[in-house]
């Protein structure tokens, strides 16, 4: 009965849940869209991302008004025309990494990730490739894909179609290191 | 192992599994956790350095020159010397002024003008002190801006020059016997704008205002003038919004009934196109700079004094 006891303590004490979870708080994730008049690009440092290993489920958080342009009024102009940040303050991924993530292996493994997508306050189910790789006991995600603007619900007014394009190509990148629960508060 | 042990192991396995799969809610709260809450500072509390006579908290981005056109046209009513006869005031144009405002950085803005009114010359200097803060620990932003102009008119009315004591100490009274004052041609303001966007469409501002005018060519008035300024912003599409300010000015002579003196009072609709900016309004000033309206606003808008004016700004980033 006691090792019965023993056994059971050990297996609910708390820290066994946390020994899967990866996170990345660093995520490096660009865009870049082509228009006739110019093009457009930014960039992020500040994304955040958990991945739980044991079950392959990742979320990934991404703070509107931390991408950075060249033109810092079309900095102002995209957080509060087009992606309207106040009311939408970050963009969201939920999903799975397929099967075939192995953590044993070593070199870059191709994988599909798929989800559900939230930007702009619209979730969109999407499915995409990425490359995953691990590197001494840290795990490296990227990858990229496209955006339609109208998919979720962020219009461009008639008069700037020359300006802004409708497909916009968006790279991430995020390197995971293993999550302790102590390092929450820094 | 005895049967009343069952249920509880199998609660207790209940547990385990519940705690071991980590659901994806479970990591975005995870995620919640760890980002702090953010502070930001509060961005576009305006669209534009002016809104419609009024200076906003806004400065120009840094390295950008904004370009800045602002026409005013005569005064539409009868009344006020408008009518069909001056196709209410689309024949007079009343000021006309050209400005570069440069942003040195984010914070600082310096700029020059040249106006039609009295062929000013302005240079100004614009800076932020405080910037609104998304948690409120700033509530309001705190900008200052000060102007200083330089009129090179002629000197027809002899308001930029004195008679000439002669040696003798009798006054001369011919023309040739006169002297330049060259520091009656300057006047300056100085402004305070305390702004606060409230929401995504509504933004407020104050300005305490002081203007001085070296030469006043009326007496009884006052070379310097305190004036508060009450402007708003109402965005109600993206890129549509109304816009208004007001000055009122603390001065006896303007205090009194029939002074010929009334407070600025503009109301406008802006159009944001996205590194343009153009507003389009009703106002009975008919000067842009701050030492001309504040003082020299002698239409009323009950008499048909107000006037269709535009102001046009565009961002060149350099």
């Amino acid at each position: 009965m006691k090792k019965l006891n023993l056994l059971l303590l050990a297996l609910i004490f708390p820290l066994t849940m946390f020994a899967q979870v990866y996170m990345s708080s660093d995520g490096k994730i660009s865009f870049f869209s082509k228009a006739p008049l110019e093009n457009i690009e930014a960039e992020t440092h500040s994304a955040t991302s958990v991945l739980n290993t044991s079950n392959n489920e990742v979320v990934f958080k991404i703070p509107i008004t931390t991408f950075k342009f060249e033109k810092p009024l079309m900095q102002e102009h995209f957080n509060e025309k087009y992606m309207e940040s106040d009311k939408f303050p970050f963009a969201s991924f939920k999903g799975v990494i397929g099967e075939g993530f192995d953590m044993r292996k070593e070199g870059p493994q191709q994988v599909k990730g798929s989800g559900e997508l939230e930007i702009h306050g619209v979730k969109k189910e999407r499915v995409e490739n990425a490359t995953i790789e691990v590197q001494n006991g840290n795990i490296v995600l990227k990858g990229s894909f496209d955006v339609m603007l109208k998919d979720h619900d962020i219009k461009i007014p008639k008069l700037l179609t020359e300006n802004i394009a409708e497909k916009v190509n968006v790279k991430f990148e995020f390197t995971y290191k293993p999550y302790k629960p102590k390092d929450k508060k820094e | 192992m005895t049967s009343k042990f069952k249920p509880l192991l199998f609660s207790l396995l209940l547990v385990y599994c519940s705690t071991n799969t980590f659901a994806q809610d479970d990591l975005m709260n995870l995620l919640n956790e760890q980002s702090e809450e953010k502070n930001e500072k509060v961005s576009a509390t305006f669209k534009s350095t002016k809104v419609i006579n009024a200076q906003t908290n806004e400065t120009v981005f840094g390295k950008t020159l904004d370009f800045r056109i602002g026409h005013r046209f005569g005064s539409i009513g009868d009344n006020s010397g408008g009518g069909a006869h001056t196709l209410w005031g689309f024949d007079v144009s009343q000021d006309i002024r050209i400005a570069f405002e440069y942003g040195i950085t984010d914070n600082f803005t310096v700029g020059l003008s040249r106006s039609k009114h009295k062929e000013n010359l302005e240079g100004l200097f614009k800076g932020r002190i405080l910037q609104q803060t998304t948690n409120n620990k700033v509530p309001v932003a705190v900008t200052v801006f000060t102007s200083m102009a330089i009129t090179p008119e002629k000197d027809v009315n002899g308001y930029y020059s004195r008679l000439k004591d002669d040696d003798r100490g009798r006054r001369g009274d011919d023309d040739n016997e006169r002297e330049n004052v060259f520091a009656r041609r300057i006047s300056y303001a100085s402004q305070l704008i305390i702004a606060r966007k409230f929401s995504s469409n509504f933004s407020l501002a104050l300005m305490p205002t002081y203007v001085h005018r070296n030469f006043v060519p009326d007496p009884d008035d006052e070379n310097g003038l305190f004036s508060v300024g009450a402007a708003m912003r109402f965005k109600f599409t993206r890129s549509l919004a109304l816009v208004a300010d007001y000055f009122h000015t603390f001065s006896s002579l303007r205090d009194e009934k029939d002074s010929g003196y009334f407070p600025p009072l503009g109301a406008g609709l802006e159009i944001e196109t996205g590194g343009h900016v153009f507003t389009i309004m009703l106002t009975n000033a008919s000067y842009f700079l701050e030492s001309e309206f504040i003082p020299y606003t002698t239409d009323d808008w009950a008499d048909g004094g107000y006037k269709f004016s535009f102001n046009i700004s565009r961002n060149f980033r350099l």
